[in-house]
């Protein structure tokens, strides 16, 4: 009976990802109906989880197990769970205007479901083969989200380049855990936990996995896919990229973590390697003009805050900088999500064809705020909040992680969290001329007379609310974060 | 069920957000009707919580989430419902209902009928916030919300032709930084309280306050001096008063709602809800009274010499609000609040039917120098206008303090409290309360009385039916409102005492009373004597001007105090301002942008990095392995 929820959010995505490309190939209704089957699985599967939430809540771990295999939805499993579907929900709202009903976007669909069930998989994962076998899963199905339109140069471009180096991440990876498994003796992560090794070879294991599942993070220096990536994708997948498969790199990362928490300096290599990804962040995107390439450039800086916090917490042991750090990378999946989203609203609105995304410069926003005002408010909201400015979301986040960091009282660390907070000022430099783009007089040339479509206007709204709601209310996602944020429970 | 209270903010943020996303749908007047139901709304919710305050005298606190928890900082979104909280919300919410319904008739036509609603909605939200907030924080966030709104509305008409738009903006941009001045106060006495007691709910403050600091505590006086502070800009007390003349330039409706009835009298809120604090510090309670008193004479003989209809107004205002801040300074609480309800009920009428007045002559003013709001060329509208004249002379004597009008009532409390406290105090007030009735008699004739002394006077034509209801409300209200406390029976004294707030009351006084009375009329008397007949127009110059001589432009500047301000203030900061910009310019600028220089090259080099070319890309991963391994391998060995 208790095993019947886990199974059901677990499967449900994976095995409904073919009947959404059927549906969507043979019914020749504009993928009308394949956005339906969509939008109806992953309601269902909403509804299970919060089922489950309440048990979580209640005490009770959903979980199952069948022979080696043990699924177990702990807090962090839930927290990734819920920004997978999150993130899909509101692109299967915006893909269909988006793409325009081409040729070819049904799959789409299929592959979002793929790849939603992956990244539920991976979290809920307790052994590091079936962990690995998920994070090949959602690698894959996040390729076809990249390169959804076969015949475009870009994206073909950007696709060889995200499967090569995710590839060569995954690699590391399966070297790591094959170290792990000769050094212990299991995969188990419990068990391995228990062991607590520290020997040579599990410290050089641990390390390519902070190494691989770095990759997908994409922490400096390991972070080259990322620009062309997140720019030449269609911005609703660039959305489901920085939004909830960074994450899920970083919850892979955080089960090593959790388990061989003996091996390696972890709390350094966060701090160290959060703190370059945000300076190397800042400066890549300080002169950029492609504004998507902008926000590819600030995830890596945001995605350094996030490790950054974990480091503070892992440093301290204690949960305060964990939280701060998981409750920044839900805030981060909000707001880069709403910032992609409006940037594929303006392109939309520019008729730039699908595919052909690449190269939307700060110009091409000018006067945005007259044609659509929606738009403008929710990219302005997603910057500002990006920026950190108070009292939206992005701040509060930021401010729990240099709360955690100055509690910690050493010298060190309070000078990474001055170094984070002189960053934060610095990233102003970048945003603000958007914001300026946006509210300038004089629209660019292009801009058609289309309304905004409602299908496309309803994530714009939900995201801007909940940076608003998060920023005056952080409490709010408490119940979801809190448990995530003890690690290896 | 204080959870009412929730209901009653989010009634009008509602109005707020419907208008915005509405906002291409609705035509006018859908936008007013939207925003006059929300707060309506917000009004029976009001009434609802005092409903269930009649059941339980002290009142509650809710406690919505929590929004800071950083160290020992803790603010939560926490409502308080007690008899302050829940009278204050009855007068907003009413008031503001009356004054939504007004706006409705007066910004008929306006390009942006809208937006003025919007604003309208926006301040009602935030001052309801401001007087329920249970932390100072919170409280904080309603006070600058409510500033925002006021600036907002100060400048709505910011594109006028002919530099008028200018003159509003500036106007707007004057009140938002001179209340600057008075927030720092406030922010500072924020920090100072929750350095000492280590909370910022009001609550917990007080009782700290009143069970650890002695009578005298310099860090008590030094609080209320700093809250002080911060009520003399919000509530336009000396010296930072010098704002709300200007503030006139916004819509009527807004001056009525905003500039007169409301958000003017959040300081003298702050010091009631406050209360503990102060009663500490008896050299601030001497500040608070001393400040009221020489500003509500102040204000009253300001009043006394200007032409513009809304000036008079915004001149009386500053004045009775010195009355309440004397009231609330000097402990008599209750007798504050009284005169801060009767006063948010005349005045509001005084200013919409001043509205009436600049709305009726508005549309025929075609002489070249004609100004709809200058009293001179008003005159015998009393024919045209009956129900504007009838409410608005309604209004006049309740704020002229005669018997049985509201005014009198409360005004009256406070005369008695300050006679009790100390004569100087009370000679001032009652100078002022002369004043008083000679100004408002001397308006209410120069508008009213003798012959049209213009074409558009001539042609001025009553206003329409949105428009005068709610005057006929207020005006019931200014006349009968002094029945909430009458002497004997004392209704909200009762209230007060039940609730448990902080009190200290003096007794009617029928001498005071009488007397007052007396120099209400003599007020009026004088004024008939000079302007009864109506000769003051534009080629004339103003009767008590023959008397008073070389003093009468000095009080018509508002005794210099405003250009003594510009000297003494805005002249030194504009030369400090150049000569700082020199050095930025050429000192820090240098260094800044060398800095600038920096970071960009750093930037510039760095994406040279970043080529795009696969090979790379993965040959620095390569690097960052080869890093993570030698890190690894270094924290082994070492």
């Amino acid at each position: 009976m208790n095993a019947a929820l886990p199974v059901g959010l677990l499967t449900l995505p994976l095995l409904s990802s073919p009947l959404a490309y059927f549906v969507g190939r043979f019914s020749g209704r504009r993928h009308g109906l394949a956005q339906f089957v969509a939008l109806v699985v992953l309601l269902v599967a909403w509804a299970m989880f919060v089922a489950m939430a309440g048990q979580l809540a209640a005490g009770e771990t959903p979980q199952f197990e069948y022979g080696m295999i043990a699924f177990r939805l702990d807090g962090l499993a839930m927290y990734m769970a819920a920004l997978a579907l999150g993130l899909s929900t509101l692109a299967v709202f915006f893909a269909r205007q988006m793409f325009q009903a081409r040729a070819g976007s049904e799959k789409y669909y299929a592959a979002l479901l793929a790849l939603t069930g992956a990244m539920i998989g991976l979290a809920g994962a307790r052994d590091l083969f079936n962990l690995w076998v998920w994070f090949e899963t959602m690698i894959a199905a996040s390729y076809l989200l990249v390169v959804i339109f076969h015949d475009e140069a870009l994206n073909l471009e950007a696709g060889f380049k995200y499967v090569v180096q995710s590839a060569m991440g995954s690699g590391l990876v399966v070297f790591g855990i094959a170290l792990i498994l000769l050094d212990t003796g299991t995969l188990n992560l419990d068990l391995i936990a228990q062991a607590a090794p520290h020997s040579a070879m599990a410290a050089i294991g641990s390390a390519l996995c902070f190494i691989g599942f770095g990759v997908k993070v994409a922490i400096v220096p390991m972070h080259t896919w990322l620009p062309d990536v997140y720019t030449q994708s269609p911005s609703v997948s660039s959305a489901v990229l920085a939004g909830a498969v960074s994450k899920a790199g970083l919850v892979g990362l955080l089960r090593v973590t959790a388990a061989l928490s003996a091996a390696i300096p972890w709390a350094d290599l966060f701090m160290l390697f959060g703190a370059a990804s945000i300076l190397a962040g800042n400066l890549l995107a300080f002169r950029q003009r492609d504004v998507k390439r902008l926000l590819a450039y600030s995830s890596m800086g945001h995605l350094g805050y996030v490790m950054l916090g974990i480091g503070f917490g892992l440093h301290a042991g204690q949960t305060a900088g964990v939280y701060g750090g998981l409750f920044h990378a839900l805030n981060h999946s909000v707001m880069k999500g709403l910032a992609f989203f409006s940037i594929g609203a303006a392109l939309y609105l520019l008729s730039r064809p699908v595919g052909r995304e690449h190269g939307l410069r700060l110009d091409d926003l000018a006067g945005m705020a007259r044609r659509c005002p929606l738009l403008a408010l929710a990219l302005t909201l997603a910057l500002f909040s990006l920026a950190g400015i108070p009292p939206l979301a992005g701040f509060m986040s930021k401010w729990q992680i240099f709360a955690a960091g100055l509690a910690a009282n050493s010298p060190w660390v309070t000078a990474l969290v001055v170094f984070a907070a002189l960053n934060s000022v610095l990233s102003l430099g970048y945003y603000l001329p958007v914001v300026n783009a946006l509210y300038r007089e004089g629209a660019s040339e292009g801009q058609t007379r289309l309304p905004l479509p409602r299908l496309m206007a309803i994530p714009l709204v939900v995201l801007s609310f909940l940076i608003v709601l998060l920023g005056l209310w952080p409490d709010a996602v408490r119940w979801l974060v809190a448990p995530a944020s003890v690690l290896g429970g | 069920m204080f959870n009412w209270v929730v209901l009653s903010i989010a009634f009008p943020l509602a109005g707020v957000l419907l208008n915005l996303a509405l906002s291409r749908r609705l035509r006018e007047p859908w936008p007013g009707v939207l925003a006059t139901i929300m707060v309506a709304g917000a009004g029976i919710a009001a009434a609802l919580t005092a409903g269930a305050l009649a059941a339980e005298p002290e009142g509650s606190v809710i406690t919505l989430g929590s929004w800071i928890a950083v160290g020992d900082l803790h603010v939560t979104w926490a409502l308080r419902v007690d008899l302050l909280s829940t009278l204050m919300m009855l007068v907003v919410t009413l008031v503001g209902l009356l004054i939504h319904v007004y706006s409705i008739g007066y910004m008929r036509g306006d390009a942006r009928f809208t937006r003025f609603f919007i604003y309208l909605n926006l301040f009602v939200a935030a001052m309801l916030l401001l007087v329920t907030a249970d932390n100072l924080v919170v409280m904080f966030v309603g006070w600058e919300s409510v500033g925002l709104c006021s600036y907002l509305l100060i400048g709505f008409w910011f594109d006028k032709t002919k530099g008028e738009g200018w003159r509003n903006s500036t106007a707007a941009r004057k009140a938002f930084i001179v209340n600057r001045v008075g927030d720092l106060g406030l922010l500072l006495a924020l920090f100072m309280i929750f350095w000492t007691f280590k909370t910022l709910a009001i609550e917990e403050v007080l009782e700290q306050a009143a069970h650890t600091l002695e009578l005298g505590a310099p860090i008590a006086t030094a609080m209320a001096l700093l809250l002080l502070l911060g009520v003399s800009g919000k509530s336009a007390q000396l010296p930072l008063f010098l704002w709300l003349p200007d503030a006139m330039a916004g819509p009527t409706p807004a001056s009525a709602l905003i500039h007169a009835a409301t958000m003017v009298t959040a300081g003298v809120y702050l010091i009631i809800r406050m209360q503990a604090l102060f009663v500490l510090a008896p050299a601030a309670q001497m500040t608070a009274a001393a400040v009221g008193a020489v500003t509500a004479l102040f204000g009253a003989s300001a009043a006394l010499a200007q032409t513009d209809i809304k000036r008079v107004l915004a001149f009386s205002t500053i004045s009775q609000l010195g009355f309440m801040v004397t009231a609330a300074g000097i402990g008599s609480t209750s007798a504050g609040l009284f005169h801060l309800m009767t006063h948010a009920c005349f005045k509001s009428l005084l200013f919409l039917a001043a509205g009436s007045v600049i709305h009726a002559l508005k549309h025929h003013g075609r002489q070249a120098d004609f100004d709809a709001q200058d009293m001179r060329f008003m005159g015998g509208l009393w024919r045209r206008m009956p129900w504007t004249f009838i409410t608005y002379w309604a209004g006049a004597l309740a704020l002229i303090g005669l018997p049985p009008f509201s005014g009198f009532f409360s005004k009256d409390e406070i005369l008695a409290s300050a006679y009790e406290y100390h004569p100087a105090i009370f000679i001032l007030l009652f100078a002022a309360a002369f004043l008083t009735a000679l100004y408002v008699a001397r308006q209410g004739l120069l508008i009213f009385a003798g012959r049209p002394r213009s074409k558009a006077a001539v042609a001025a034509a009553e206003s329409e039916r949105v428009m005068i209801w709610p005057l006929l409300i207020l005006a019931l209200f200014s006349a009968v409102g002094g029945a909430l406390n009458l002497p004997g029976n004392g209704l909200l004294a009762h209230w007060w005492e039940e609730s448990g707030l902080p009190v200290h009351e003096a007794g009617f006084n029928p001498t005071v009373a009488a007397l007052a009375a007396a120099v209400a009329l003599a007020g009026v008397g004088l004024a008939w004597a000079l302007y009864g007949r109506g000769k003051a127009d534009v080629s004339h110059a103003d009767p008590l001007e023959k008397h008073l001589g070389r003093l009468f432009p000095g009080i018509q500047q508002g005794w210099g105090l405003d250009a003594l301000s510009v000297k003494a203030v805005v002249y030194p900061f504009n030369r400090l301002g150049v000569a700082l910009s020199r050095f930025d310019l050429n000192g820090i600028g240098g260094a800044d942008r060398g800095l600038a220089h920096v970071v960009g090259l750093s930037a510039q080099r760095l994406s040279k990095i970043q080529t795009g070319y696969l090979n790379w890309n993965i040959a620095i991963m390569i690097v960052g392995i080869a890093t993570v391994l030698l890190l690894v391998a270094l924290w082994r060995t070492g």
